[in-house]
């Protein structure tokens, strides 16, 4: 074996490797354990409880309300191999959201008309005096709110500070029933409808804090570390893109309804090809041996020029829309009809060029035997020319299976088009393409090695 | 004197390569039971005779009648009468994608229509005649220059011919091995086979033929029995020719 087959071998072999290992993860147990211990249920209670505690004790007003209404209890716990234990947890709270988020404008419009009258009467308006005022009115709200529950996902990490639980935004929204999205959505609000008019409150500047400070919460991580290890990290997103690409919605039968078309045009192309090629081959051999056959010929000799001068794409475009689809004629029959043409051409000249190799001698000793012409070629002269040009015959059958992927351009729903529909599906380019080249080189791959075989049997009369 | 049957006629044989005219006119008959040793310089064309005999090469003009019939007349079916006439290469010509046995067979059963059993009995014989039974499985290229060419002296009498051609069967052959294939010959020649031979042995010549023909610029130039050609040649031309190549 020659150094590039050497490289050739090894890529492959690691990128099935790859693909084998992730698609065995997808269907295995998530990865081992990367955290440094294991800590139980009740251990992972108390961190979520003592986070919980220090985002209550950190916050103010209605926001704190709704935290000391919050339970997270949990109840199973797992590990994950970004340092981290995953929780499954049931949340209880309250309806923040269904409380707060239609009376959003009733509480700036008291608060702004709390603000007019103290500034009627005189009075110096403080944030603080607004603050209060809003989280009696926020906390009369909430005392009205519905009761919720519902399942969660959460993540304890391992860090140099030991383990902390990591609550995104949207975990905490979750567990507090829409809190940080009525948080959010009082602070973006510019205008307040008070008394049938429109205020402008953004230049209000001690008004808005007042309001903003009784619900806004910041004591929570947002953002997870980063503790994942590499290795796992790169597995795990391929795995994600791999089951994106191929498992999602039985992706993967996209490429393999291509590659059985693929085989199919391949075969039937390869069989036309070999009986055109050989009949071509065996007149032109004629014609240059006994110079009989002159008119089939020139017209085999006008076939091999267009063919062979012409870009297969171009054969495939006018064979289909040119001369088929006015007959409606499947595309199908089209790719292989053109594709059995074009290797044709090309197997004509490999066996011509077998069969002139073979010595003459083989010829008169048929011959002076008493066989005709014909059975001297069946017999002697293309059995030995068959073994002279199976590697290169081999190489155009390779080609062919190939070159085959241009039939996409006609509609074709061959290995090409395969890749082509889950690229369009999840607009990822690598794990499509990259599966489409891995299958035709393990297609290359088999045929070669077939092909070595069947030469070694030939071979047995070289020793 | 046995009155001796004629077997080919060779009629004023003509023979030219584009303007090169290599066969002159000959003219010779060749008895059944007959061995001839063709003998000549080279480029004198006793070759092209020779494959002209059975239209390896095809004659440009004259006549060669085997068993009674024209067999240089167009319509006359060529390979039924190739049959007839065995053929020995100087290359030997083996079919080297098949073992010996298969060498061997393959004629009498696809022409002769012989049965596998007839076709291998036959070859088996013959194989052990000329010294070579064991060899039955071997592919050509496993064999020596000597035993290729008895194995291709079989082939072609599994044809049973009646006349066979042999085209400087040892020119090829290192000097050691040229004996065992005389030797088959020699048999060859004992048993009463028609033998044409193009040879550059004097020795062969000398012994088995019991008639030698000179060629020389395409037509037969002096016939004698061996004795008298080698000891009595007539033309300057053969004397000349006779002291280059016996030494």
């Amino acid at each position: 074996m020659n150094k590039k087959s050497l490289i050739a071998v090894v890529v492959a072999v690691a990128v099935v490797a790859a693909i084998v290992i992730s698609a065995v993860s997808v269907f295995g147990k998530t990865g081992e354990m990367q955290v440094s211990n294991k800590i139980s249920v009740s251990e992972a209670q108390t961190i979520v409880d003592e986070t919980f505690a220090s985002i209550a004790k950190k916050t103010a007003g209605g926001a704190k309300k709704v935290i000391e209404k919050t339970t997270v209890t949990v109840n199973e716990v797992e590990y994950g191999y970004e340092k981290d234990v995953i929780l499954s947890c049931i949340y209880s709270s309250i309806d923040t959201s269904g409380a707060l988020s239609d009376n959003i404008n009733n509480i700036m419009a008291d608060a702004y008309g709390f603000y007019l009258d103290n500034e009627a009467a005189g009075k110096k308006t403080n944030a603080t005096k607004v603050n209060i005022q809003v989280t009696n009115k926020i906390e009369t709200y909430l005392e009205a709110a519905s009761k919720i529950s519902g399942e969660i996902t959460l993540k304890i990490y391992e860090t140099d500070e030991g383990m902390k639980l990591y609550l995104s935004e949207n975990d905490v929204d979750i567990c507090t029933g829409g809190l940080v999205k009525v948080a959010g959505a009082i602070e973006e609000t510019t205008e307040v409808a008070y008394k049938g008019e429109t205020v402008d409150i953004t230049k209000k500047n001690t008004l808005r804090t007042g309001i903003v400070d009784c619900i806004s919460l910041e004591a929570f991580a947002k953002e997870a570390p980063d503790n994942a290890n590499a290795v796992i990290k790169f597995i795990n997103d391929f795995k994600d893109e791999f089951y994106r690409n191929f498992i999602e919605a039985d992706r993967w039968m996209y490429l393999v309804q291509g590659l059985g078309t693929t085989l199919a045009i391949t075969g039937l192309s390869v069989c036309l090809g070999v009986v055109l090629g050989f009949i071509v081959a065996i007149v032109r051999c004629t014609n240059q041996m006994t110079g009989k056959l002159k008119a089939i010929d020139a017209v085999c000799r006008l076939y091999l020029t267009v063919i062979r001068g012409t870009p297969l794409m171009v054969q495939l475009l006018i064979i289909y829309f040119v001369l088929l689809l006015p007959l409606h004629i499947d595309k199908f029959i089209a790719a292989v009809l053109c594709f059995g043409l074009n290797s044709g051409a090309y197997v004509a000249e490999i066996v011509r060029g077998g069969i002139m190799s073979v010595d003459k001698g083989q010829i008169e000793a048929g011959r002076s035997l008493g066989f005709n012409y014909v059975q001297t070629m069946v017999n002697f002269v293309v059995p030995q020319a068959f073994k002279a040009i199976l590697p290169a015959l081999a190489n155009e059958f390779i080609t062919l299976l190939k070159e085959s992927s241009v039939a996409f351009y006609i509609g074709v729903a061959d290995l090409t088009q395969g890749d082509l529909k889950i690229r369009s599906i999840t607009y990822s380019n690598f794990m499509p393409l990259i599966a489409v080249a891995v299958i035709y080189l393990i297609l290359v791959m088999i045929l070669t090695k077939l092909v070595g075989i069947l030469e070694r049997r030939l071979a047995k009369s070289d020793h | 004197m046995t009155t001796k049957e004629v077997l080919i006629k060779v009629e004023n044989l003509q023979k030219s390569f584009g303007g090169m005219n290599v066969l002159c006119g000959i003219d010779i008959d060749i008895n059944r039971g007959d061995v001839v040793v063709v003998v000549g310089p080279s480029g004198s064309g006793k070759s092209t005779f020779l494959r002209c005999l059975n239209r390896l090469e095809e004659s440009t003009g004259g006549s060669i009648i085997f068993n009674g019939e024209d067999i240089t007349s167009p319509g006359v079916n060529i390979n039924k009468h190739r049959e007839k006439m065995g053929m020995v290469f100087q290359q030997f010509n083996l079919f080297p994608h098949m073992t010996i046995m298969k060498n061997l067979t393959i004629g009498p059963m696809k022409l002769l229509g012989k049965s596998k059993e007839e076709a291998e009995q036959k070859a088996k014989e013959l194989l052990e005649r000329v010294g070579l039974g064991d060899r039955a499985e071997s592919y050509p290229n496993q064999l020596s220059g000597g035993q290729k060419q008895r194995v291709a002296i079989v082939r072609a009498l599994c044809m049973e011919p009646e006349v066979m051609l042999f085209d400087e069967p040892t020119s090829a052959l290192d000097p050691e091995m040229v004996g065992e294939v005389l030797e088959v010959m020699r048999e060859l020649a004992h048993d009463g086979m028609t033998m044409v031979c193009v040879t550059h042995e004097m020795g062969f010549a000398r012994e088995v033929a019991n008639r030698v023909i000179f060629i020389d610029e395409g037509v037969i130039a002096e016939e004698a029995a061996p004795e008298e050609f080698f000891s009595n040649p007539k033309s300057a031309r053969l004397k000349e020719f006779l002291s280059k190549v016996i030494v």
